[in-house]
């Protein structure tokens, strides 16, 4: 009984080649990622808040923390937060809504400068580091002796030898700041250039140009990322503490530091006027590093679907 | 493996060397030598005497080496004797022995001034700084001896080193010639031998604690004196808050000192109720390591095994709060909390260092970001552990969760615990100095920015170095330990980490 | 001849979650294990060989479960064990397994003599010093020379070879009634494979244990092998002896394994190698596994699965070409005379 299923078939070659993964586009993926979490969305529209509000609100509301206009007018005073005075006045009669987005566009301004220098400066390094076999030698005793000191001392050092002031304190950050970047870099640099991808393309004749944009920039863009979120609410809160301290900026430039060590007696007689300032730190630094973090997973392909 | 540790510790001071140096070169090249002043009361109130204000200040920079400053008078005591007519001649200023002498000074180096208001010569030499930091390592070791005092007045001064009593009747090494009395004495309080023979000299503490060396203002204790029945030598007992260790020789003894004393060794300090800084802040800063490494191992461990449970997911919340957040704010929160939750005092002088209640906010705020970060870096070595290999292989062999854990993976993460342990404290070590100020605690972490308002330079140096030295030397310790831990590295063959 | 079954499985699915998707590594396998045979699994990677004996240790993933089946042995059905203390009474003194790399199995910061020791303490209740004289015994016996010395030396010290025999002397150890070999020779020199497997099957005469290898070396089959089980997609798809399977194999799947032996190649003939690749074990696979990859595919192979035929007493195979309605279908000549080849090659009759 010849059965007609039972006759051969003339098999698709091509049809056991398929692969059953679906199309794969490397952004598409991160960003896809990165917004399945409402947590990070939530974090990035505040993120993005603050940052406008701080770089636009100073702008409108001619903030000197050297003036204070106020401070004759007796009933201006420490006034609760309100309907005019949002986040309320101090001592002196001046709003705290004005300085502390002053305060917190010194914060972002210069934990972006700085953080930027020290990834730009870190990142050439390193990458020069962890090629060349000769300077990993020099630089690695360097590194050892750099590293082994406290960053707080370095910076605190740097201020009080060269001076406060805005960009005082970025080179006092910047000075040493790369070099543990540059580290992390060179690490990185010296595992992936091993790695047997980027010897396959080196055998398949892959132009350096390309081998850098597609083997290994890829690659480096989580790990850069990873460190990004890490490094912004550090400084952040670096440059809090130094101002609260009193060292690194001067009176002139307005800092939500300096106002918790102003507010500090006030913690409870007026607590609006401490908090205050430290809740818009701890958002800022928050919302930065939550949304870092995510991008940072995101941009990791080992977490894409 | 000896001569590595050697070699390492050699580099280790070469590191704390030129991290000083560099550090010391730059404070006395850049920082506004007249600053020093700014918080000095004394010199405030000699502003409207601009020659006497002068004076003050010149023979302040002489003091903490920044030049060398000689007036008139000074000058003409070297080489004439007072009261010979020479001697009156050089003090006039218009005399040629005066001019004499003002060219002999100026073709070494020498500048002269005049004070308006008294019609006096005053000339001043500065001290480079290379010569400055030479001379600053050259003292940096003092060692005390025999042959110390130089006492015109007491020729027959014996020189000696031998063994004794002290005034309680404990045994002792003491001296007889040298700067202090007691080169090695017991007494009660950590380490409980202590020595006065090698001492380690950072110069001179000013405007802040004006006048007591760097090191005894941070390594004395603190506070009130403390008033109890001394017998002194000479038999005669009084309520007294003299420290009899700390008697150093005096050149010119009172009265009240022949009723103590029977040898000139009657410069002593008061001892004091309050631990000393570096007491404080190395107690805090131990006791806080600890107590972060005993509460995030087991928690750590905890969490990687209930992944993804309920304390994992707090312990992560936890950890990403201490990590996003600033640490001022996060200190202040927490001693908000302690303060009115707990009751706990908000500052530690509110109830002193003798209170055991005064100890327990600064130590847990200064462990909070330690903890943090082990817990993070414990549990996700837990975590890949779990799946590692060797663990797998373990399990097949029929070896329980327990025994796997104590036997094969509880070894293996000891490796890289010491390895971080230099980081924990380096990190301890920033933290101490944020915490301190919070809480205004009188240890070694408030002195930094303190010492830093009030331009007190030989302080900052001192306090570099001593960080700077904890935290190399931690780094030396820890990699010793790991070659202890982990059978695989030989360090004789290659340097060390990386 | 009869002989006593050790370990029965029957209808074994296996499932894992992967990424909110369900993957169903095994699907279906039933095959008995005999007192003091060598048989060798043999597949492609992903085929399940390794899975299949993971679940026979309880040493599964995490993120894997038994969907169905039974796992028979010593009265007990080992598929419904959920309490991991049961399962230590099992791995090691019944079960024991060597992995494929010696030098990740040994916790490297500890004595190799520690990690025999602890076997024998734990499951044969001896003391430590009892324990290392058998634990150097043992290393004696897999060919360590030096025992007594090299006891308390650590992993790193031994080569690679002899740490695969500290792996062998420590499943050993547990005395286990069934060795499972994990590729044990893929990670070292060919050298040294040869020693390796000799070692094992001189210790299986002596300790009477049965031997499960692991394998896609068909070299290492032929070498040590009674019995052969090919496995492809999840399912055992021919299974018998050596020679059944060498030289009158019965599935498409079989003649192309063989096919593709690079030895048997005879110059200015083409290589031959299986066209695609496996399908995807998430969808659910109608028919026959490997139709769209079969020369010989015929029409059912594309709508039902394939029963398994026997061929003799001890060999099946899950084809439909065995069939009586299917065409009649000779095996690819590279493989048509295995046994003539062989000689040909071995004698350089055939350049």
């Amino acid at each position: 009984m010849a059965d007609k299923k039972f006759e051969f078939v003339e098999i698709d070659e091509s049809a056991s080649e398929h692969i059953s993964a679906p199309h794969y586009s490397y952004w598409k993926s991160v960003f896809r990622t990165f917004f399945k979490s409402k947590l990070s969305i939530a974090m990035l529209i505040l993120a993005t808040f603050i940052t406008v509000m701080a770089m636009i609100q100073p702008l409108f509301s001619g903030y000197n923390p050297l003036s204070s206009p106020n401070i004759l007018d007796f009933s201006l005073r420490f006034n609760a937060p309100n309907l005019k005075y949002l986040f309320g006045t101090d001592n002196v009669g001046n709003s705290l809504f004005d300085a502390a987005w002053a305060g917190t566009r010194t914060s972002i301004l210069i934990s972006f400068i700085s953080t930027g220098l020290n990834m730009v400066i870190g990142i050439a390094v390193g990458a020069f580091w962890g090629y060349s076999k000769k300077a990993d030698k020099y630089l690695l005793e360097l590194y050892n002796i750099v590293a082994n000191v406290p960053f707080l001392l370095v910076v605190t050092m740097m201020l009080y030898v060269f001076g406060y002031g805005f960009w005082n304190l970025i080179m006092a950050l910047t000075i040493t700041g790369w070099f543990p970047i540059a580290y992390f870099i060179r690490t990185q640099v010296m595992i992936i250039r091993d790695r047997e991808y980027n010897l396959v393309s080196r055998c398949l004749g892959t132009p350096t140009p390309r081998m850098i944009s597609r083997n290994i920039l890829p690659y480096l863009t989580s790990v850069i990322v990873t460190l990004l979120s890490r490094e912004i609410p550090t400084v952040i809160s670096l440059e809090a503490f130094l101002s609260f301290m009193g060292i690194g900026l001067t009176s002139a430039t307005p800092s939500l530091g300096r106002l918790i060590s102003q507010y500090t007696s006030y913690i409870n007689a007026y607590p609006y006027l401490f908090w205050i300032p430290v809740t818009m730190l701890a958002s800022l630094s928050v919302s930065f590093y939550i949304v870092g973090q995510t991008f940072a997973d995101a941009s990791d392909p080992k977490t894409h679907m | 493996m000896k001569k590595y540790v050697i070699s390492r510790f050699l580099r280790s001071l070469f590191s704390i060397f030129m991290v000083t140096t560099i550090a010391y070169l730059l404070i006395f090249t850049f920082v506004p030598r007249e600053r020093i002043f700014m918080n000095d009361q004394l010199w405030g109130k000699l502003t409207s005497r601009p020659d006497t204000q002068k004076a003050y200040e010149f023979s302040r920079y002489d003091e903490l080496g920044y030049l060398e400053y000689e007036d008139q008078q000074s000058l003409c005591v070297r080489d004439y004797s007072t009261g010979t007519n020479d001697y009156f001649e050089c003090m006039d200023i218009n005399s040629s022995k005066f001019a004499q002498l003002k060219s002999q000074y100026e073709s070494k180096g020498w500048v002269f001034g005049v004070y308006s208001s008294t019609n006096t010569a005053y000339a001043s030499r500065e001290i480079t700084i290379i010569q400055r930091a030479i001379k600053f390592y050259a003292n940096m070791l003092v060692i005390d001896g025999p042959n110390k005092i130089k006492d015109a007045s007491n020729p027959d001064l014996e020189r000696k080193i031998y063994v004794g009593k002290d005034w309680s009747g404990k045994p002792a090494l003491l001296c007889s010639g040298c700067e202090n009395k007691y080169l090695i004495y017991l007494n009660g309080s950590f380490p409980f031998i202590h020595q006065n023979w090698i001492k380690l000299n950072f110069g001179i503490s000013y405007p802040t604690f004006s006048g007591i060396e760097v090191l005894t203002v941070m390594s004395d204790r603190q506070g009130e004196g403390v008033m109890r029945d001394i017998t002194f030598p000479t038999g005669v007992t009084t309520s007294s808050s003299v420290n009899e260790y700390t008697c150093e020789y005096k050149y010119t003894l009172d009265r009240l000192d022949l009723t103590k004393f029977t040898d000139k060794y009657a410069d002593c300090r008061t001892l004091r109720k309050d631990p000393s800084m570096m007491e404080i802040s190395f107690t805090m800063g131990l006791i806080a390591l600890f107590f972060s490494y005993l509460i995030s191992i087991p928690l750590g461990i905890f969490m990687a095994s209930k992944k993804n449970g309920l304390i994992d997911k707090i312990g992560m919340g936890y950890i990403v709060f201490v990590i996003a957040v600033p640490t001022l704010a996060y200190i202040y929160l927490f001693r908000f909390v302690g303060s009115t939750v707990f009751r706990l005092p908000d500052s530690f002088p509110k109830l002193g260092a003798g209170e055991l209640s005064s100890w327990v906010l600064p130590i847990i705020s200064l462990s909070l970001p330690s903890v943090a970060g082990l817990l993070m870096w414990v549990r996700r070595y837990m975590v890949d552990q779990t799946t590692a290999e060797y663990v797998r292989f373990a399990r097949s062999k029929g070896l329980s969760q327990q025994e796997i854990f104590y036997k094969h993976i509880l070894r293996n993460a000891i490796i890289p615990i010491a390895h971080g342990l230099p980081g924990s404290i380096i990190g301890a070590i920033g933290g101490a100095i944020i915490t301190e100020r919070i809480y205004a605690i009188p240890g070694m972490g408030k002195m930094l920015p303190d010492s830093i308002n009030a331009y007190n330079n030989n302080v900052v140096i001192a306090l570099t170095f001593i960080f700077t030295a904890l935290s190399i030397l931690s780094v030396l310790l820890g990699d010793i330990l790991i070659t202890y831990l982990d059978p695989r590295i030989h360090l004789d063959t290659k340097g060390g980490r990386n | 001849m009869e002989r006593n079954v050790v370990l029965s499985v029957r209808d074994l699915v296996v499932k894992f979650r992967v990424r909110n998707r369900e993957l169903t590594a095994i699907r279906n396998v039933s095959f008995d294990l005999y007192e003091k045979e060598t048989l060798a699994i043999v597949g492609e990677s992903g085929s399940g060989k390794t899975v299949m004996t993971k679940t026979f240790t309880g040493m599964l993933e995490s993120n894997g479960r038994i969907a169905n089946g039974k796992i028979l042995y010593e009265d007990r059905d080992l598929a419904a064990i959920k309490n991991n203390r049961e399962w230590e009474k099992i791995r090691g003194p019944k079960i024991a397994t060597v992995f494929q790399d010696p030098m990740s199995s040994l916790n490297p910061i500890r004595s190799i003599g520690s990690q025999i020791t602890e076997v024998i303490t734990k499951h044969q209740g001896k003391t430590q010093a009892e324990a290392k004289q058998i634990a150097i015994d043992l290393m004696d016996r897999v060919g360590i020379p030096n025992p007594a010395d090299r006891f308390n030396e650590y992993p790193f010290q031994y080569s690679g070879g002899m740490r695969q025999r500290i792996v062998i002397a420590i499943a050993l150890a547990c005395r286990p009634n069934i060795l499972i070999c994990d590729e044990p020779t893929t990670a070292l020199d060919v050298t040294i494979q040869a020693q390796i497997l000799k070692l094992i099957k001189d210790l299986q005469e002596e300790f009477g244990f049965t031997t499960i290898y692991i394998t896609h070396d068909l070299g290492v089959v032929a070498n040590v092998a009674q019995r052969v089980a090919v496995m492809y997609a999840g399912q055992i798809v021919e299974v018998g002896t050596c020679e059944e399977i060498f030289y009158s194999p019965k599935h498409p799947y079989t003649w192309a394994l063989l096919s593709s032996l690079p030895q048997l190649g005879i110059k200015g003939e083409r290589l031959y190698s299986i066209p695609g690749t496996p399908p995807s074990l998430f969808n659910e696979i109608k028919g026959d596994a490997f139709a769209p990859r079969n020369p010989f595919a015929i029409g059912i192979d594309f709508e039902e699965e394939p029963p398994f035929f026997q061929i003799t007493p001890t060999h099946m195979a899950k084809t439909w070409l065995l069939d009586p309605r299917a065409p009649k279908v000779e095996p690819p000549t590279a493989i048509h005379d295995l046994h003539g080849r062989i000689q040909m090659i071995l004698k350089g009759e055939v350049k």
